[in-house]
């Protein structure tokens, strides 16, 4: 098995009006899902578009399976699936139309697993798409990706609008997916609890930085979340954060990467309980205090 | 000649409509050549709405085309081919079959030498069509689905005036001055829009949603107690709409300037001036119609059904106002000697008729839907000729018009775009107070806690 990366991105950054993406230096594996998780114009889509060649880098380089963006375009355009809510397909009047344009560009079209996936979706060739809800646009664009056998699934919010049977019909074709372990899927979403249950690496981008970027487990295990009793001033140590205080109730967020557990001994602080993380919890806590973090 | 890839995207039928209307007016611009060539001396411009069908397509096709495995290299053959290449077939095969067959049967009336021209115009028409395309693009990339809109509107006004200048100019070979001027501004106009579109071409990237995070709004649940009703807060609204629709008439304003550059008004334009009234009257129509475009915003709003019918005239007079001034000034320099009382009124009755079509949309777009208004829109132009016809007669020194003596005319006219303004206005008001299709007002919801009263 070949150990080129899935996504290479060195020294990428993205300029646009006043808002910045980048520099982000960053690997992806292939054979994972990555979860890119971030706040309302944090860059999520900007980040896929790059990657996808939809856009131009002010600088840096974007490596995809070994190739090079923009030299290598259309190879990577043709490994590469991408589905994004924005895509609009009303001008080939019917879903089948619009598959069998879009079908002649890709030698590894399986028609059969698109006809499967149609029945899944409960879409039909003869729909008109401009009648399609939101949910219906959204499946018609999954099942043009997932009818190939690209190497990388870029997916920009693909559960948005879609119903529960069609979210595990998408869960499931992605693990199906993942079962190579060459292919690689990125899913930009804010259903945390369902990526959380999906993804087994995490990449939290937040003001157009990447403040995170690991496996699922350890990113979790790298996060405490602690509710405790102090006098005093809360503690200022790095990779101590403070969420919440009420009175002498504080409630911190530990780094235990910069911060090991018997840092707090000489704070006096007593734990009243370790809270659980999940991704949400770890999301909040993170978008709320980004510049230290960041830092 | 082309790869298997420009192929697939220069031959896709899509969409269907759009493809058989085209081939429709085709064969329709393919009888007008004939006929012209018989000695029929008619302008066609069947020919460059069949362009415009074909390559409508294109632009709402481009974003598609970029996620394509499709190299730059194909992407650009394809837009080329799409908006010039085979529209230029096109119109060599029409003209090619018009004139065999003129041949063969014996009855051409005109020389070779005319043929060529003709067919150069019409190629140079294509030619300005593809070019000025892009600008629409690059508006909808600037400004959004308002820049979208009056985008599509400079669109349809700059090929409507190309279209009856340079057919004008073959038909009638009234090869002046004015009309080489304004073909030249023209020709300069479109020569930009290309060096636009080869720097923005139609597949480009949408960078609109590259925008940086807003600060967090202020907590403003303290105010959702006062009352958002009240007539203050409707004309804050007011103020703040129609600082957009300035914008976008500023757009609009230029789009005219220019259009009236290749149009230019007046008493030398005998026998053509209805084709320049009819245009430009549709466009003011058409802008005044804009507003309603955010009528499913207002409607979101605690304002009531009075207040949003005052609200949407008001904003549809607001949009025409700032184009018609423009216009005036510029019709006004490119013809000093036409500019006299009578001028003045034909123009003023001109915005009037445009205003109370454009009031009228609204109620028809309440209540048959925003596709269905394009057939009024269509219809109407029926009625609007007419009065068109009667400002033409004005303009022109006729004495009567349709046995009516001309110094009624304008009045009679007045009264009558009035009217259908005002009726607009109440068909507005109970489309939105009672209408089975009207967003009803619904109260503000309660800012408390549910179950907190127990």
């Amino acid at each position: 098995m070949t150990t080129t990366p899935a996504i290479e991105l060195s020294d990428l950054y993205c300029k646009s009006g006043t808002f910045a993406l980048g520099p982000i230096n960053t690997t992806v594996p292939r054979g994972c899902v990555l979860a890119l998780i971030g706040p309302n114009g944090a860059g999520k889509t900007t980040l896929l578009d790059l990657i996808m060649g939809l856009g131009r880098p002010n600088r840096g380089h974007i490596q995809i399976l070994g190739l090079s963006q923009p030299v290598d375009e259309v190879a990577i355009k043709a490994r590469v699936a991408y589905v994004n809510p924005d895509l609009n397909f009303n001008v080939w009047g019917t879903v089948g139309r619009a598959i069998d344009f879009i079908r002649g560009f890709y030698p590894d079209w399986d028609a059969e697993r698109c006809d499967r996936l149609l029945k899944a979706f409960e879409l039909k060739r003869t729909d008109k798409i401009h009648t399609l809800s939101f949910g219906g646009r959204i499946k018609l664009s999954l099942i043009m990706a997932l009818s190939r056998a690209a190497d990388i699934l870029l997916l920009d919010e693909p559960t948005v609008g879609l119903d529960v049977n069609a979210r595990r019909i998408l869960f499931h074709e992605i693990l199906e997916i993942v079962k190579n372990e060459s292919r690689t899927v990125v899913i930009s979403s804010h259903q945390l609890d369902d990526l959380e249950r999906l993804a087994d690496r995490c990449a939290i981008l937040i003001g157009g930085q990447l403040i995170a970027m690991a496996p699922m487990d350890g990113l979790l295990d790298r996060y405490r979340q602690i509710d405790g009793l102090i006098e005093g001033r809360a503690p200022t140590i790095e990779g101590v954060r403070v969420l919440a205080r009420q009175d002498n109730r504080v409630r911190l967020l530990i780094d235990r990467s910069l911060c090991l557990d018997d840092a707090l001994t000489g704070w006096n602080l007593q734990v009243v309980a370790d809270i659980p993380m999940t991704l949400e919890d770890l999301f909040v806590a993170l978008a709320a205090h980004t510049p230290e973090v960041a830092a | 000649m082309m790869s298997p890839n420009v192929r697939r995207l220069v031959l896709d039928l899509s969409p269907r409509l759009q493809v058989g209307i085209g081939l429709m007016l085709w064969i329709i611009s393919g009888l007008m050549a004939a006929l012209w060539m018989q000695g029929n001396m008619s302008p066609n411009f069947f020919m460059i709405f069949m362009t415009w069908s074909f390559t409508l397509g294109v632009t709402q096709k481009a974003s598609t085309w970029r996620i394509l495995p499709v190299s730059a290299k194909d992407l650009g053959q394809a837009q080329w081919w799409c908006l010039w290449g085979l529209p230029f077939l096109a119109v060599l095969i029409t003209v090619g079959i018009a004139a065999s067959v003129g041949a063969g049967f014996g009855w051409l009336g005109v020389s070779g030498v005319d043929i060529c021209v003709y067919a150069g115009a019409e190629l140079t028409l294509v030619f300005l069509m593809g070019a000025i395309l892009p600008v629409t693009r690059v508006l909808s990339s600037t400004f959004g689905p308002s820049g979208a809109t009056t985008g599509t509107i400079v669109f349809i006004v700059t090929i409507l005036s190309l279209a009856f200048r340079w057919t004008g100019v073959v038909a009638f070979s009234t090869l002046r001055p004015e009309i080489l001027a304004g073909t030249a501004l023209s020709v300069t106009l479109a020569a930009v829009a290309y060096g636009l579109s080869a720097r923005l071409p139609l597949a480009l990237p949408n960078t609109r949603r590259l925008k940086a995070q807003k600060s967090p709004a202020p907590d403003r649940s303290a105010d959702a107690t006062k009352s958002a009703t009240g007539w203050n807060a409707l004309f804050r609204l007011a103020l703040k709409v129609a600082m957009t629709v300035l914008l976008i008439s500023a757009v609009v304003a230029i789009a005219i300037v220019l259009a009236c550059g290749v149009t230019p008004l007046g008493e030398t334009f005998d026998a053509q001036d209805i084709l320049q009234y009819v245009p430009l009257v549709g466009t003011l129509t058409a802008i005044g119609y804009v507003p309603f475009l955010s009528q499913r915003v207002l409607a979101g709003l605690p304002l009531s059904a009075l207040q949003r019918t005052l609200m949407l005239h008001l904003m549809s007079v607001t949009t025409q106002f700032p184009v018609f001034g423009a216009m005036m000034i510029v019709t006004a320099i490119m013809n000093p000697y036409a500019v006299n009382v009578t001028w003045v009124i034909a123009r003023c009755v001109f915005v009037l008729t445009a205003l109370s079509f454009a009031a009228a949309m609204i109620p028809v777009a309440l209540r048959f839907g925003q596709k269905n208004v394009l057939w009024f829109y269509g219809l109407a132009a029926t009625p609007g000729a007419f009065g068109m016809v009667a400002l033409n007669s004005l303009d022109a020194g006729e004495p009567t018009w349709l046995g009516i003596d001309m110094a009624y005319v304008p009045t009679l006219l007045t009264l009558t775009v009035l009217a259908i303004y005002g009726l607009g206005v109440i068909w507005t008001y109970l489309e939105l107070a009672f209408g089975r299709a009207a967003y009803r007002h619904q109260p503000l919801a309660p800012t408390a806690w549910r179950g907190s009263g127990s």
